[in-house]
């Protein structure tokens, strides 16, 4: 798309003569715009470059339709043409289109000095000066639509503006003005594509709702395109959707970049004394609300959710506009904090406690929020990692030598856990290289064997030491807190083959045991899988071959 | 004050009106457009920034929901052509004549059907 000028300036100022001036020869040159029904009359004027770059001019309407259609189509205008008459100076309406242009972030542009012919040398110096004055930055050029003079110099100061790339890569979103539904199609939304690109295939979400939808086509006044890019007034076909599931208002935007609000962190501009209550225009979106500021920063608190963007802008009015706003953080928490706003235009990413990586990328910079550990989908401060693995290997250290790990659901956030340079064992964490060790407990535990040799069954008084000898093979838990000799369990289970039937009382005799040990062993059978309980009677499970 | 319209919005705009009388029949009264289009002073077909066709359609009897969808819908193929949205407003004589919207649309209101 060619860049867009818009032309400012109070209503006498000869903005239209300037404009006819500045395009007439060049529509001359281009007969199949003419041909195309494009006239200057609609204040669309194709302008060529000195350098052949094509500029299209936009004579802007009245003031009030101007506020509101430019806050509408903020992706619309690149630059701006602010016009003075040399006679008059800037008035009223002059400053105010140069203010509404500073609050859409519309910085660049060129002044151009009207009527220059009409008044004396000392009288167009004043007038520069003050142009000079009024729009620091810009340049500055003395023109006559009637004379001619100056034109040429116009031409060269508007190629000589800054042109700002569209981000063709950021993430997509379009706030739906339209919703159609056609026989054959379905669904279909109109819009402004604010930022990103639409193709067919693509899986937007529409928000404030969440659903996600895929597009089955795209098109852009007049034809299928493969692909709508940022800028472009698009129709996408959304055949999953019914027509009463969208409505104007709601965002398509790329999955997980954008977050739905009620409110948004803004730095004020102000051009009046700023209300309680304000309507905040967003693109095509006005909705009304509250605001609680400390300063120049401020919440704003709002009665229905938008979908916003760092570096947005807002503008604020009432019955006129009384300021606007850039957006900081286009989700923030509940209240007004001022270090957290200006840590975030610092570009910090204020992570403490994990968050969702989806919830930062829709308020902070993708750069930003990927300079932070991440696993899982969540996002840690640094030094709240630190803190957890601190607390983790802490935990683990004074861990049992028998089993040293620990169930990882017990250590706070398992989501972490892979950062936390532990290592992982079935469902529990380990200190890298740990192993069971007996240590001090060697001892007791040749002391329990010991027993075991030489009694049916022993109440355990180490619970951990037993779960740790049993795995090493060394005895059987049995009933609560009992056990048996790894050598009596297999003994047994060799009998169970020549029983017939299994109850308790055959099984007590061959192992000539006492009835309460009978009982246990043979419910610990029933527990491996060994025997299987009917009644008062017992059967061998089919035995794995 | 329509001149301002190109050739494509001006035939999708007679087209819908087509689109009207044939759907509408008797019910059709009138046709006018206001807003930006009529003051002269919207934005271009095509442009990002949205300037509608607003259209006021004076009917005999209030149009059902369902109808008026449909007859919205039909404004789709004429967008895609001409890049211009039109947006119609069904209004028997007796709503609009109670509209708070009346005066602001009278205002520079320009009647396009009938065209006597």
């Amino acid at each position: 798309m060619p860049l867009t000028v818009g032309t400012a300036g109070h209503i006498d100022h000869g903005k239209t003569w300037l404009v006819r001036a500045l395009t007439g020869k060049d529509t001359d040159r281009l007969p199949e715009e003419q041909t195309r029904g494009i006239s200057i009359d609609l204040g669309y004027a194709p302008l060529e470059l000195p350098d052949g770059r094509r500029l299209s001019l936009v004579d802007v309407p009245g003031h009030e339709r101007f506020v509101r259609t430019m806050i509408a189509g903020a992706t619309g205008i690149d630059v701006f043409l602010l016009v003075i008459d040399a006679q008059e100076g800037a008035r009223p309406q002059t400053l105010e289109h140069l203010a509404v242009l500073g609050l859409l972030g519309v910085e660049h542009g060129v002044v151009a000095v009207t009527k220059a012919d009409a008044v004396d040398e000392e009288t167009l110096e004043l007038a520069l000066e003050e142009a000079h004055e009024l729009v620091p930055g810009a340049e500055v050029v003395a023109v006559s639509a009637k004379t001619g003079a100056g034109l040429d110099e116009l031409r060269a100061a508007l190629a000589r503006l800054p042109v700002e790339e569209r981000d063709a890569g950021a993430a997509t979103r379009l706030y739906v003005d339209r919703v159609f539904s056609l026989a054959g199609a379905g669904t279909i939304a109109t819009g402004t594509l604010w930022s990103g690109s639409i193709s067919a295939g693509d899986t937007l979400r529409v928000e404030p709702s969440g659903r996600e939808v895929r597009v089955r086509s795209v098109q852009v006044h007049d034809a299928a395109v493969e692909r709508a890019e940022a800028g472009q007034r698009v129709a996408v076909n959304l055949p999953q959707l019914e027509r009463r599931e969208l409505a104007r208002g709601d965002a398509l935007v790329t999955p997980g970049r954008f977050a739905p609000s009620y409110r948004l962190d803004v730095r004020l501009t102000e051009l009046a004394e700023l209300p309680a209550a304000v309507t905040v225009h967003l693109g095509t979106l006005a909705v009304p609300a509250r605001v609680a500021r400390d300063g120049e920063l401020a919440q704003l608190r709002l009665e229905r959710q938008v979908v916003a963007a760092r570096g947005d802008r807002v503008v604020l009015r009432t019955d006129t506009t009384v300021g606007g706003g850039t957006v900081v953080d286009p989700a923030p928490p509940r209240g007004l904090d001022r270090a957290r706003i200006e840590a975030a235009e610092r570009g910090e990413v204020p992570v403490h406690a994990p968050v969702r990586r989806e919830e930062l990328l829709a308020r902070f910079d993708a750069a930003a929020v990927d300079a932070l550990p991440s696993a899982n989908g969540f996002v840690f401060s640094q030094a709240w990692l630190d803190e957890l693995r601190e607390r983790v290997h802490a935990r683990l250290a004074q861990a049992s030598p028998l089993d040293p790990g620990v169930p990882i659901a017990e250590l706070g956030d398992p989501w972490a856990i892979e950062l936390l340079d532990v290592e992982r064992r079935g469902g529990k964490a380990y200190l890298p290289g740990a192993t069971a060790e007996l240590g001090a407990r060697a001892e007791a535990a040749d002391m329990l064997e010991a027993r075991l040799a030489g009694e049916e069954i022993v109440k355990l008084d180490d619970p951990e030491l037993a779960a740790y000898l049993e795995q090493a093979g060394r005895l059987r838990r049995v009933g609560d807190g009992f056990a048996v000799s790894a050598a009596a369990y297999e003994r047994g289970r060799e009998l169970l083959s020549g029983l017939d039937p299994i109850t308790i009382a055959s099984f007590r005799d061959a192992m000539g045991v006492g009835r309460r040990t009978a009982q246990l062993m043979l419910e610990r059978y029933d527990a491996d899988g060994l025997t299987l309980r009917r009644g008062d009677v017992r059967v061998l499970r089919r035995q794995r071959s | 004050m329509l001149e301002l319209l190109n050739d494509a919005e001006r035939r999708t705009l007679d087209a819908y009106v087509e689109i009207l009388r044939d759907r509408l029949g008797e019910r059709l009264l009138e046709v006018r457009v206001f807003g930006s289009v009529a003051r002269g002073e919207s934005w271009p077909a095509g442009m990002p920034i949205r300037s509608d066709l607003d259209l006021l359609v004076l009917v005999a009897e209030p149009v059902a929901e369902a109808e008026e969808q449909e007859l919205v819908d039909a404004t789709f193929p004429l967008f895609l052509e001409s890049g211009r949205q039109i947006s119609p407003q069904f209004r028997t004589r007796e709503q609009h004549a109670v509209s708070p919207s009346r005066e602001a649309i009278d205002a520079d209101a320009v009647e396009v059907w009938p065209c006597l």
